[in-house]
């Protein structure tokens, strides 16, 4: 306390940090509420949510609330919609995004910086300007209402490319040109040496991808018609106007498809934390 | 490439006055006489049109809707029971109606299963048909002029009911006339010249509607008030050009940021601005001299038409408007010849680059691979991101609507259009102000990673998964969830607030505090986001720093704004722009749980742009306004770069 002379106060380490905690508790418990009370207010009455104050157990606990919400549309399809055109981008991401990555980490030709420069131009985009010409074209190939709408336009990504590329240059280049000495081609090169060790990037990426995809809500909107071709998304604000009065419903079917982006999260975790370490923005 | 682009800049200033004599050239050769008879045989149709329709349009046969889809068909959409059911209400503001036995009737179901839309309901005794076939016989040989018909529906007792387009007095003067009434009038936010032709009744000699026609064109009165427009204009052209520059540095250094980041020295920057200036300049002065010849030649003209016959009755009232469509053929030539004449010099000093590029030993086959290698990606992006910008660009130069086949070439009407509409302000003053969220949103997490940021705090991982769940779930049930909490009668957070005696408050419910929820329901959104960004940038701080400022003495403040807040000054950044971009391409919250409501105060651009090009089916004029929406983006982009750049240079 006492340093030299003069007398400076320091502040109480563990005042502080117990003020922290406490912030951070009550700002975990923000995040946390709005979920606890979707989930709870599932399992109310339909009549029993509409009282001030509002209760915050159900009366009874109504497991047919979710049985009711589930079938009211075809939740199961637009499950599968969404699981399909996910791993569908997903896949096509991974694999035409860590080519081009390669491509622009270790081959050399003609114009690769002005290429690269231009691709990432287009991170800029935004979305709505794609959407109507995009709309459009896919109209003109008589796509509407089937997955290849849904998949194929969005199956390069310019941030999977940079964040591949950016893996790919911390790579070490020995194996490869060990390899490339014993004359062996880029391709192999890149699928039997490269893309073995850059697993974690991959499933950086793939998670992303597939996250972003799962949560995609304008264009499923537009590309598809009919119902049986709705995503997830979709078809849970169909249910939302259907079902607009009915709440207890409608929180059923948001934990619904809350719940297999939560459990995707829980397993991937530490994926998206390296992806935001890997895409080179950490300053 | 400095070199390349100082070449083109050269080029095209260079150019430029043999530009100038082409064009000039060519507006003098177009000679009067053919641009009066084209406006004079357009004005001629018009008027053919109106007296023909005036008799078959209340004869038109209403007796079955079979028989108006068969006579007309194509403008009238079938859906299932079950799709409209599916459908949100964002997407039923055509309401389902049919003139039943020339009654009226709400949702009309054939067969059980099908609906027709055949209009739009603009009021509650009011509607607006859409498509009809004259309409679009006018709408294809005037490409203009647009038009709409409004029926009263509280038929017979509406008979006097003024259509919505019409001011009250006016409407009687056109009821008691019986007659065609044309001038100007206010009409979507802009002055036009109308023309109003009532329609009588068979039944009851009486006027019951009126086909309200006007003009497409929004071009101001000739001569044009240039310095009204051209100083902003030049000034972001200006800006435009100058981040273009630094934007291709930052790319720059962005491809090179495996290496040690060094700060590059500055170069001038003036090609690329000086040739956008000049570009512009000139192009402007071209244009403003252009209007004001045609003006001169308008007005004569005007006069001559006005001595030519009572037959162009309502041609010659509109006559004075057409003049701006005479400056319009002009637009569009020199859009065109000045594209093609960019495009030309580009491929030229592509082709040019690449001859000396494939000169130097490159080894073909390591070319080819690469090029094989990012083959996928680059046709990818060609085609379904290259194309599609070209594509919107194309297609906001005209009326574009799926349903009919006629597209139109307005030339810059679209943009006229989007500056002139009050809607889009105001969607874009909601989307600024919208915005403003994420400086606080960017606050609370910085705070939050700085809790977080130390190393024996228990359950880091947990309280990190927890901020980060929002981002990851899905948004519309997270909306439909936070509609519910905003519920400001049994609502969790009227609730949570009565328990600190505050409130209740309306939420989204109130046109005042609709944006408002919006922005809190955000930063809730994004806090996590943002908070591991946050602690990512914070761990890379290096910690003697910290040490050697505790030995000088520093305190905590001293420590954050000295140590802690400019090593995150690049972090801060990458996340105020990504969060800006994002958030001034909100779509789903909106569209979810206030559909652009109450009274429009949540209307944001892009959820107006959806509304524009599916609704309403305008989607050259919707393309239009994304593209405004694209320029803002990408200057705020750059000028962020710019910023930044500066500010670390000190």
């Amino acid at each position: 306390m006492w340093q030299g002379r003069t007398f400076t106060w320091r502040w109480p380490e563990r005042l502080i940090s117990m003020a922290g905690v406490a912030v951070l508790l009550l700002a975990a418990f923000t995040m946390l509420a709005p979920f606890l009370w979707m989930v709870l207010t599932s399992f109310m009455d339909e009549l029993e949510v509409f009282q001030f104050p509002p209760r915050l157990l159900p009366e009874r606990w109504l497991w047919h609330n979710w049985r009711e919400a589930l079938t009211a549309l075809p939740f199961a399809r637009f499950f599968l919609n969404s699981l399909i055109m996910s791993l569908g981008i997903t896949a096509g991401q991974l694999l035409f995004c860590s080519m081009a990555g390669y491509a622009f980490a270790r081959i050399r030709f003609p114009f690769r910086n002005a290429i690269f420069l231009a691709f990432l131009s287009f991170l800029m985009v935004p979305v709505i300007v794609l959407l109507i010409p995009r709309f459009l074209m896919v109209n003109f190939f008589g796509w509407i209402d089937t997955f290849w709408a849904l998949i194929i336009p969005e199956m390069v990504s310019v941030w999977g490319i940079f964040l591949m590329r950016q893996f790919f240059l911390g790579l070490p280049r020995d194996l490869e040109d060990a390899a490339r000495i014993d004359g062996a081609s880029e391709w192999a090169i890149y699928w039997r040496i490269v893309l073995p060790l850059s697993k974690p990037a991959l499933a950086t990426l793939g998670v992303f991808a597939f996250v972003g995809s799962w949560q995609s809500f304008l264009w499923p909107l537009i590309a598809t018609r009919s119902l049986y071709m709705r995503t997830m998304e979709v078809g849970i604000a169909s249910f939302h106007t259907i079902y607009s009065d009915n709440w207890p419903l409608q929180m059923a079917a948001a934990t619904a498809a809350v719940l297999p982006l939560v459990a995707l999260f829980f397993f991937a975790q530490r994926y998206f934390v390296r992806g935001i370490a890997l895409s080179g923005m950490k300053g | 490439m400095q070199r390349l682009s100082r070449n083109i800049a050269l080029v095209l200033i260079a150019g430029y006055p043999l530009l100038f004599a082409a064009l000039q050239w060519q507006n003098h050769h177009r000679s009067r006489s053919l641009l009066f008879h084209q406006l004079r045989t357009r004005a001629d149709f018009l008027a053919r049109v109106l007296a023909a329709q005036r008799d078959s349009l209340s004869n038109i046969p209403l007796d079955s809707l079979q028989a108006w889809r068969q006579q007309f068909g194509g403008f009238a959409q079938e859906l299932s029971a079950r799709e409209i059911a599916s459908r949100p209400p964002a997407e039923r503001p055509f309401l389902q109606i049919a003139l039943k036995g020339r009654r009226p009737v709400d949702l009309v179901r054939i067969d059980g299963r099908a609906y027709f839309r055949i209009g739009e309901k603009i009021a509650a005794d009011r509607l607006r048909l859409l498509f009809l076939p004259w309409q679009r016989a006018l709408t294809a040989a005037l490409p203009d002029v647009l038009s709409e018909i409004e029926v009263s529906l509280l038929w017979p007792e509406g008979n006097r009911g003024a259509p919505e387009t019409l001011p009250r007095s006016l409407w009687q003067q056109v009821f008691e006339r019986e007659d065609i009434w044309t001038g100007e009038l206010t009409v979507r936010g802009a002055r036009r010249a109308v023309a109003v032709v009532p329609i009588k009744d068979f039944e009851f000699w009486d006027v019951s509607t009126a086909a309200v026609l006007w003009q497409r064109t929004l071009r101001a009165p000739i001569p044009a008030p240039w310095p009204v427009w051209l100083p902003p204009l030049v000034a972001l052209t200006w800006l435009l050009a100058l981040n273009l520059a630094l934007l291709r540095r930052e790319m720059k250094r962005l491809v090179a940021s495996s290496k040690t980041a060094t700060h590059a020295p500055r170069r001038p920057v003036w090609p690329w601005s000086l040739l956008a200036m000049s570009v512009w300049l000139a192009w402007a002065a071209i244009e403003w001299q252009t209007a004001r010849d045609l003006a001169q030649a308008a007005r004569q003209a005007h006069a001559e038409m006005l001595t030519a016959a009572r037959a162009y009755a309502v041609s010659i009232r509109l006559a004075p408007e057409l003049r701006a469509e005479l400056s319009h053929l002009f637009t569009v030539d020199a859009i065109v010849f000045w594209s093609l004449w960019l495009v030309a010099g580009i491929l030229f000093f592509a082709a040019l680059a690449t001859v000396r590029h494939l000169s130097r030993p490159v080894h073909l086959k390591t070319a080819l691979t690469g090029l094989g290698f990012i083959l996928p990606s680059f046709l990818h992006l060609l085609i379904f991101s290259f194309i599609p910008i070209a594509f919107a660009f194309y297609i906001s130069f005209h009326i574009w609507s799926i349903l009919s086949p006629e597209k139109p070439f307005i030339g810059l009407d679209n943009y006229r259009e989007v500056f002139a509409s009050r809607d889009f302000w105001n969607s874009l003053k909601n989307t600024s102000l919208y915005v403003l969220h994420v400086p606080v949103g960017m606050a609370v997490s910085l705070m939050l990673a700085l809790i977080m940021n130390r190393k024996n705090l228990p359950g880091l991982g947990l309280f990190r998964t927890l901020f980060y769940l929002p981002s990851i779930t899905s948004f519309v049930a997270i909306a439909i969830v936070w509609q519910w909490i905003y519920n400001p009668e049994f609502g969790l957070l009227n609730y949570v607030l009565s328990k600190m005696h505050l409130g209740p408050y309306p939420w989204l419910n109130s046109p005042k505090t609709a944006l408002l929820s919006l922005m809190l329901m955000a930063i809730w959104l994004q806090a996590g986001y943002q908070m591991v960004i946050y602690l990512a940038g914070l761990q890379n701080i290096p910690e003697y720093l910290y040490e050697a400022a505790k030995i000088d003495g520093a305190n905590r403040w001293q420590l954050f704004w000295r140590i802690t807040f400019p090593m995150l000054k690049p972090t801060t950044f990458f996340i105020l722009v990504t969060s800006l971009i994002g958030s001034f391409q909100v779509f789903t919250q909106i569209y979810v749980m206030t559909e652009g409501g109450p009274l429009k105060s949540t209307d944001v651009v892009v959820y107006h742009i959806y509304k524009n090009a599916w609704d309403f089916l305008r989607m050259g004029y919707a393309s239009a306004m994304s593209f405004v929406l694209f320029f803002i983006i990408m200057a705020l982009t750059l000028l962020q770069f710019h910023f930044m750049r500066r500010r670390e240079a000190w």
